[in-house]
């Protein structure tokens, strides 16, 4: 009689269970049907679509009017630079300084350029790569941010070479010269050094999130 | 005379291309208009479930409607355009998230959506109890508090699509859209306090 018990017992555990857990996913169904419910019949807002035609197509060809800014103020500059060279009108230190700061702004425009590819490459990209992509493109941020900041210790002696030997041809007060050069160059320092932090606190919120 | 001849296709080629371009353009602006007329409601929707406030859910609808935009002449003809541009928003959502995290995860909507959790705070009623604005709120609430990974496919199984669906909007495999709605599903519950 027990042995007949202990076998039947289990048995009808294993129907209840299995009734708890079919009722449990007929609620869950029922439930999750009723949230489907609720989130497809979420109001919103309607757009107007001509307005946003019109903002996007103006954002990206701002977008594309800078980029293209840079480019013809870095062909410009080598061009002016070439122009000096052999045209030697301009002088030593205006040739200098055109020079040096074209190759410079070469240098940013190859980064720049390298950055947009990348960005406009990861559009469709799955989402799953989404953070590690927005990783890669606050690395390359930070790095364009630091070659900005180690682009003012050239550029910082050239500035005030060129102020000082354009000075020694000029009445104008050498003084107030330097100080606005560097104070521009200061200033300039400062924003990178700002926009570099604010990335850096971007990139180790990303690290934690993935 | 040969180069008015040359002078007058080169003339020709350059109309040619430009009527090309013209006509690109405006077929891009075409599809762009019924997409997003079409998938307006779905991405609004997927915004609610990843921020809370209104004027930055503007802001991600309009980084959203960008990138649909720019990466339009990429899209292939044999992919789902509902795929394609959820894969976008989401995108779009996941960066958003991961740089934005304090602020969407504790930071309320708004005033009025504040208002309304106080008074859930002070009824403890069960979902089904309340009107269906409160549940939608307490919903998007909900949704908001899971994982990147639940929040991703919990806001498209809401929206009534497939695993195969899913999968091809996350490139994951359906098996692990399966384990994640699972387990996005039992927290969001756990969250609600529903079943």
């Amino acid at each position: 009689m027990s042995i007949e018990k202990n076998k039947i017992e289990p048995i009808i555990n294993s129907q209840q269970q299995e009734k708890i857990e079919t009722k449990q996913a007929e609620m869950l169904d029922d439930a999750w049907a009723e949230l489907s419910q609720d989130w497809q019949t979420q109001p919103t807002q309607k757009t107007d679509i001509s307005a946003l035609i019109k903002r996007t197509r103006r954002r990206t060809r701002g977008a594309k009017f800078c980029f293209a800014l840079n480019i013809l103020a870095t062909l410009g500059l080598v061009l002016a630079f070439l122009y000096g060279v052999f045209d030697d009108q301009l002088g030593d230190p205006v040739n200098t300084y055109i020079g040096l700061g074209s190759l410079i702004s070469l240098i940013f425009v190859y980064f720049e350029t390298k950055l947009r590819l990348a960005t406009w490459s990861q559009l469709c990209d799955s989402p799953e790569k989404a953070i590690a992509n927005a990783i890669a493109g606050s690395e390359s941020s930070m790095k364009y941010m630091w070659i900005t900041k180690i682009s003012f210790l050239p550029f910082l002696p050239l500035v005030n070479w060129f102020v000082y030997t354009v000075g020694q041809t000029s009445e104008k007060p050498l003084l107030l010269a330097f100080l606005m050069a560097n104070g521009f160059m200061l200033g300039m320092y400062a924003v990178v050094e700002y926009l570099h932090r604010k990335r850096k606190k971007e990139y180790q919120q990303l690290l934690q999130m993935k | 005379m040969d180069n008015s001849v040359e002078l007058a296709l080169q003339k020709q080629d350059c109309f040619q291309t430009a009527k090309l371009q013209l006509g690109y353009s405006l077929n891009n602006q075409q599809t762009f208009t019924k997409w997003i007329s079409q998938y307006e409601k779905l991405l609004r929707h997927i915004i609610i479930g990843f921020e809370a406030k209104p004027a930055i859910q503007e802001e991600l609808f309009q980084e959203i409607a960008l990138n649909i935009w720019r990466a339009l002449p990429s899209f292939r003809a044999d992919a789902a355009v509902k795929t394609f541009i959820a894969r976008i928003a989401h995108n779009v959502l996941a960066t958003h998230v991961a740089k934005s995290v304090k602020t969407i995860k504790t930071e309320q909507s708004s005033d009025e959506s504040s208002h309304n959790d106080e008074q859930q705070c002070e009824q403890p009623t069960p979902y089904q109890s309340l009107d269906q604005n409160q549940r939608q709120q307490k919903l998007a609430q909900a949704i908001r508090q899971l994982k990147l990974e639940q929040q991703q496919v919990i806001t498209l199984a809401l929206e009534g699509m497939s695993y195969q669906e899913i999968a091809d909007v996350l490139v994951i495999s359906t098996n692990l859209v399966g384990v994640r709605l699972q387990r996005a599903k039992a927290a969001l519950m756990q969250l609600l306090e529903v079943a």
